[in-house]
């Protein structure tokens, strides 16, 4: 009964309903006398009305109550997210409690589009967020809800990722220009960048700049480089050329000094045996000069020999003349005895021929012994002479050895200064094939430098600078 | 027995799809929950999570919806990567992507534990039909 009814209209339902009652209770009172039956029967049926009225009024009031109370707790566990859905309120009645369940229904059709809406944008800032977390910053927050404060959320997020895009966009620009090389702009810094962002931007035009500057410095000390490294390039060769030429010219040296030291060596040996072979001919000359004296003492000697010989002699001429004084005496006998001494006179007469041919020959000796004794004296002589003569070539033999002695002594000082003079020689061309070998070395590097030279020249011509 | 995750009250596990449902990007706590880097989910068919328990119905009644334009909510038993599984409530969204793209946004949080039990049986019977 009354389902759709208000509660305000109820209780005054009620109200009439208890105020009629009480009129009617009168009225049977005053038309039937006072009653008590009838007063009571009249009392109990109201009672009853009223009674019944009253419980369903209240039933209905309370039952609502009831029904809102559980569904504001429904409503509570779906708001604060302790369930994530709601059973909205059916059946209603077109009462006051209808009017709130409806209105509470309205309420969570709103909230759960609202709360959707938000986990929306939730969900995209939270995608967005984490890109940034990754390095990326190119998403936007697409989709909108009516909560001012995601929206606030919403608004802030998509600014903080459209402004950091940008600069990222600028700092990537720059940097890809930079590793091309390219360092002839600057970054445009916008005005409202502050804290690292803006360091990092101002450094890094800082760094291009100095990139710009290094280049060009890079550029013209290059080419600098390059020129001097062409120039040293040139002198180390002219070096290396020059060294080459010490180097054969030493060794031309070195091959005549070992000749000359050969000669001195064999001059040395020369003149060692220049001293043995006059030795020799020293003792050779003693040997002569002792013969010259040994002839001269034997001439002496013949001398001697010869006086014998010569007074031999006279014994044989005087026994000649005797001899021939004898046979002149026997021819005078035989003369005297006639004929019988015919035959002696012939003996006598041979006799004295042959005292004659005696003393013919000795004074045939004696000439012959006085042209020896004549010659032995020239023999003396002569062998004085060679004995003095002997005595001069010994002196100067004796000057002679030591002449070759001197030129000996001084050969060896000789040999020693050149074998001196071959070390040092011999010192210097290693010397100098070490530095020859130095001067081929720098000129390799000579080398090398120029061809980094004209490396970095090209390198730094590919950069391109303002 | 497979091991179930259970969701904390902050959990928020986000991902985005292209129109076939690729994964272009996930957040951290769906990498996390799910035992998967971002990278092995980028480019994955978003079914790399699918449970076997869950209906076929189920997600033909999110493609319906969402093909339509039409925000989808519901409750998923979703599989980790080394066998797990893990309840959620998912909120999915045609949206536009972080690369701009025309693509679905699916937002997911804790399930209630009635509200679990109440699709884990559901779910059941769902399958017991399909076969």
């Amino acid at each position: 009964m009354f389902l759709h009814t208000p509660t305000k209209t109820r209780i005054l339902i009620n109200m009439l309903l208890t105020q009629i009652g009480f009129a009617i209770i009168s009225i049977v009172a005053i038309l039937s006398d006072y009653k008590i039956a009838a007063i009571i029967a009249i009392n109990i049926i109201f009672g009853l009305v009223v009674a019944y009225t009253n419980y369903s009024a209240m039933k209905r009031i309370v039952g609502g109550i009831e029904r809102i109370k559980k569904y504001l707790d429904d409503l509570m566990d779906f708001v604060f997210f302790r369930s994530n859905r709601i059973t909205k309120a059916q059946f209603i009645k077109n009462d006051d409690i209808g009017f709130i369940l409806k209105e509470l229904n309205k309420y969570v059709d709103k909230f759960d589009t609202m709360r959707k809406d938000d986990m929306h944008v939730l969900g995209e800032v939270v995608i967005a967020l984490n890109k940034v977390s990754q390095g990326i910053y190119t998403s936007k927050i697409h989709s909108n809800t009516n909560n001012f404060m995601i929206n606030a959320l919403k608004k802030v997020v998509n600014e903080m990722l459209s402004t950091t895009s940008e600069n990222m966009e600028e700092l990537v620009g720059i940097v890809d220009k930079y590793t091309q090389q390219d360092y002839r702009t600057q970054m445009k810094i916008n005005p409202i960048l502050k804290g690292k962002m803006l360091i990092t931007m101002q450094r890094i035009n800082q760094l291009g700049a100095e990139l710009n500057d290094n280049a060009k410095l890079n550029l013209r000390n290059g080419e600098h480089l390059e020129k001097n490294s062409i120039t040293m390039n040139q002198s180390v060769e002219n070096l290396a050329s020059k060294a080459n030429e010490q180097a054969a010219s030493l060794e031309q040296t070195a091959a005549a000094l070992e000749e000359i030291t050969s000669i001195t060596k064999n001059n040395t040996q020369n003149a060692s045996k220049m001293a043995s072979l006059s030795k020799d001919v020293k003792e050779s000359v003693i040997l002569g000069e002792k013969l010259a004296h040994k002839t001269a003492t034997s001439m002496d000697e013949i001398n001697e020999k010869v006086e014998s010989i010569n007074e031999a002699i006279n014994v044989i001429d005087q026994i000649a003349f005797q001899t021939n004084i004898l046979s002149l005496n026997a021819a005078v006998e035989a003369a005297t005895a006639g004929e019988a001494g015919k035959g002696f006179a012939v003996v006598a007469q041979e006799v004295r021929n042959l005292a004659n041919r005696s003393s013919d020959a000795a004074k045939e000796i004696k000439n012959l012994v006085e042209n020896a004794t004549q010659k032995t004296n020239e023999g003396k002589k002569i062998s004085d002479e060679m004995s003095q003569g002997y005595d001069n070539l010994n002196q100067l033999i004796s000057q002679t050895i030591d002449i070759i002695q001197n030129v000996s002594v001084a050969s060896q000082e000789q040999l020693t200064g050149i074998e001196q003079i071959n070390h040092a020689v011999s010192m210097l061309d290693k010397v100098t094939q070490e530095n020859a070998n130095e001067a081929n070395n720098v000129a390799n590097i000579a080398n090398e430098t120029l061809q980094m030279a004209q490396l970095l020249v090209k390198d730094a011509k590919s950069k391109k600078v303002s | 027995m497979q091991k179930e995750t259970v969701l904390d009250e902050f959990a928020f596990l986000v991902s985005e799809t292209d129109e076939k449902g690729n994964i272009i990007f996930a957040n951290d706590d769906f990498c996390k929950m799910a035992e998967y880097s971002v990278d092995e989910l980028i480019g994955a068919a978003h079914n790399i999570v699918r449970h076997k328990d869950m209906p076929k119905i189920a997600f033909k009644g999110l493609w319906d919806t969402v093909k339509k334009g039409e925000v989808w909510t519901g409750y998923v038993k979703n599989a980790t990567k080394s066998g797990g599984y893990y309840w959620v409530y998912a909120t999915v969204f045609p949206t536009i992507t972080s690369e701009g793209t025309k693509g679905y946004l699916s937002c997911r949080r804790k399930a209630s534990q009635d509200e679990i039990d109440e699709h884990d049986k559901l779910y059941k019977e769902l399958i017991a039909q399909e076969r």
